[in-house]
């Protein structure tokens, strides 16, 4: 599903202060996978998931998603393929704060063609349903909690039914409880839509409960 | 002798003094004055339209640098969620132009009012308007379009800028 082979970041190509991030990674995620990611800071972690994520292009090397080769195509195919195979949730949710937590889920879908129908709300509510929050769908984000607004941004990840979900350390800023309903929805998603996660973590605990676990040091998978 | 337009006047009287041999004044003549007062007036009003056209391009552009800065993280989580290069460039566009026809818009209104109340205020001792004045709907229209299309033109930049954001930094913050 997910495949990479010798990729290779590096920033300031050519230049005296080139500094390479991640050297000769090779990685694969089946369908379902629940990967952990681990490592200390600066090891590299969230610009993997940029890539896997395609917000950011490897310098060498060759990414695969859903068996199509990423690394040809332009910017706009990239936009398409991020935008239906992959979902994100960030460490801070980043969700709108002016719009309500249902109008915050429609908003992926309505990319397409920026038309909101009764079947996309229809699907938000009904994600929003599964993260425990449909009684909240009217209210703006701002005034969610912060176990919630992560919940939201979940729910919002899944509103295009995606193949990978990325979460970039989604339970860094959460308490204990909070940060376990978030891994524990996570983990359903995974085992119920067969979507593969992966899970940056600094949480040991955490990490232990998923499928695999890679660490992350120096910009090597080891 | 009357013309239809009042500023071919000059080039209607020496016309019938070539053709008749006698002598003909227009009024443009007669009060040279008074037309270089207006031909001045009419300079001054073109300029100071143009300048207020330009400021009103320039503070929609403002306007919408400082929005795109203050929302490029939303922009960044936008691109995330599979939304083009286009799109947002559109985004910033369609909300240019709305600033140019909603402020044209607000700025035809209170200028109606302004008319209305000065011709009320402002009366002949008969009771009859002092200043009849009529505020043609084609100038209210030509208004909207020409500060709609200011305002696309003013947001293009921006808008540029929004559009070609790195969604990994925008994201950082």
């Amino acid at each position: 599903m997910v495949e990479l082979r010798e990729v290779c970041k590096s920033f300031n190509v050519g230049k005296p202060n080139n500094i390479e991030i991640l050297h000769n990674i090779n990685l694969q995620l089946a369908r379902g996978d629940f990967c952990a990611v681990m490592g200390p800071s600066g090891s590299g972690k969230s610009t993997l998931l940029n890539i896997i994520g395609l917000l950011d292009r490897p310098t060498s090397g060759q990414l695969a998603i859903n068996g199509e080769d990423t690394t040809q195509l332009d910017d706009h195919a990239l936009t398409r393929l991020r935008g239906h195979a992959i979902g994100f949730v960030f460490q801070h949710h980043h969700l709108l704060s002016a719009f309500t937590a249902l109008e915050n889920v429609i908003m992926p879908m309505m990319g397409s063609n920026g038309f909101c129908t009764a079947e996309m709300t229809a699907h938000a509510k009904s994600l929003l349903d599964s993260v425990d929050l449909l009684p909240m769908c009217h209210q703006a984000s701002g005034s969610m909690s912060g176990g919630q607004q992560q919940r939201v941004a979940v729910a919002r990840a899944l509103a295009m039914n995606p193949t990978l979900l990325l979460a970039d350390e989604p339970t860094g800023n959460l308490d204990t409880k909070s940060a376990d309903a978030v891994f524990e929805l996570l983990r359903r998603v995974s085992t119920e839509q067969g979507t593969s996660v992966l899970f940056v973590t600094h949480n040991p605990q955490l990490a232990a409960r998923c499928d695999k676990t890679i660490q992350v040091v120096d910009g090597r998978v080891v | 002798m009357t013309v239809r337009d009042v500023y071919a006047a000059e080039a209607v009287a020496q016309k019938i003094s070539a053709q008749t041999g006698m002598q003909a004044d227009s009024w443009i003549k007669t009060n040279e004055q008074f037309f270089t007062a207006v031909n001045a007036q009419t300079t001054a009003n073109t300029a100071i339209r143009m300048f207020v056209g330009l400021s009103v391009a320039f503070g929609i552009a403002s306007v919408l640098v400082v929005s795109v800065i203050q929302k490029s993280r939303e922009i960044g989580i936008l691109r995330a969620m599979g939304v083009t290069r286009g799109q947002i460039l559109r985004i910033f566009l369609l909300q240019g132009g709305l600033l140019g026809f909603g402020g044209s818009l607000v700025g035809s209104l209170l200028g109606f009012a302004g008319l209305v109340i000065w011709q009320q205020a402002e009366k002949n001792p008969d009771g009859s308007v002092m200043f009849a004045m009529k505020l043609e709907p084609s100038l209210i229209l030509i208004a909207l379009v020409l500060a709609s299309v200011t305002g696309l033109i003013a947001s293009f930049a921006p808008a540029l800028r929004a559009a070609r954001l790195d969604p990994v930094v925008a994201i950082r913050g």
